[in-house]
């Protein structure tokens, strides 16, 4: 079953790929025009070191194409989730 | 434009012809091509979409024109569900279809 009601997928739990507890989804952020899902909202869990991910108003923003599994519960690959907010960073350090 | 589903639950959609369709309650997503699939909609006009009553209809995403205010798609002569069904198989474009829920 490859389709999934997303009302359903809110609330579900959400954990990286090595084992830690990341959250709880919140929302799901795609583009209008073409409706690729583009990122996960979470809402972290109390304990977790947010400082990794890319954060906005305490909410993670997890980019879609890391997410490795959507069953009981959401698996997502915690070291491309780094590279992805490494390569944001860079961006920015070169910016300025 | 960017757009966070929990937007869509509840708003209206219309066609671009102006006619209401109904009001949306789910966005089917699909996860493997990771994209959105469908609209779920209830609460139809009769007038746009010929289903029994209670039911509701899922809308394929790709008739989604404009999302402002309220959803767009785009018109689609009255029909009922199931005959949308079987026109949009031969177009064979992944199996969207408005299918009754």
């Amino acid at each position: 079953m490859m389709k999934m009601s997303s009302l359903m997928l809110s609330n579900k739990k959400v954990v990286d790929t090595e084992g830690g507890e990341v959250g709880v989804l919140h929302d799901i952020v795609a583009d209008a025009g073409t409706g690729i899902l583009t990122e996960l909202v979470v809402k972290p869990a109390a304990e977790l070191d947010t400082s990794k991910f890319k954060t906005d108003d305490g909410y993670l923003f997890i980019p879609f194409d890391t997410v490795t599994a959507i069953k009981d519960i959401i698996v997502v690959d915690i070291k491309q989730i780094r590279e992805h907010v490494r390569a944001a960073t860079a961006q920015k350090s070169v910016a300025f | 434009m960017e757009l966070e589903l929990s937007s869509l639950y509840g708003q209206d959609l219309y066609t671009d012809r102006g006619i209401y369709v109904g009001k949306i309650e789910d966005v089917s997503v699909d996860i493997k091509e990771k994209r959105i699939s469908g609209l779920a909609v209830r609460n139809v006009n009769p007038n746009a979409f010929e289903v029994s009553k209670d039911k509701g209809v899922i809308i394929p995403y790709r008739w989604v024109t404009a999302i402002g205010d309220v959803v767009l798609i785009k018109h689609v002569k009255r029909r009922r569900a199931d005959v949308v069904a079987k026109e949009e198989e031969g177009e064979g474009e992944g199996g969207e279809k408005a299918v009754e829920i």
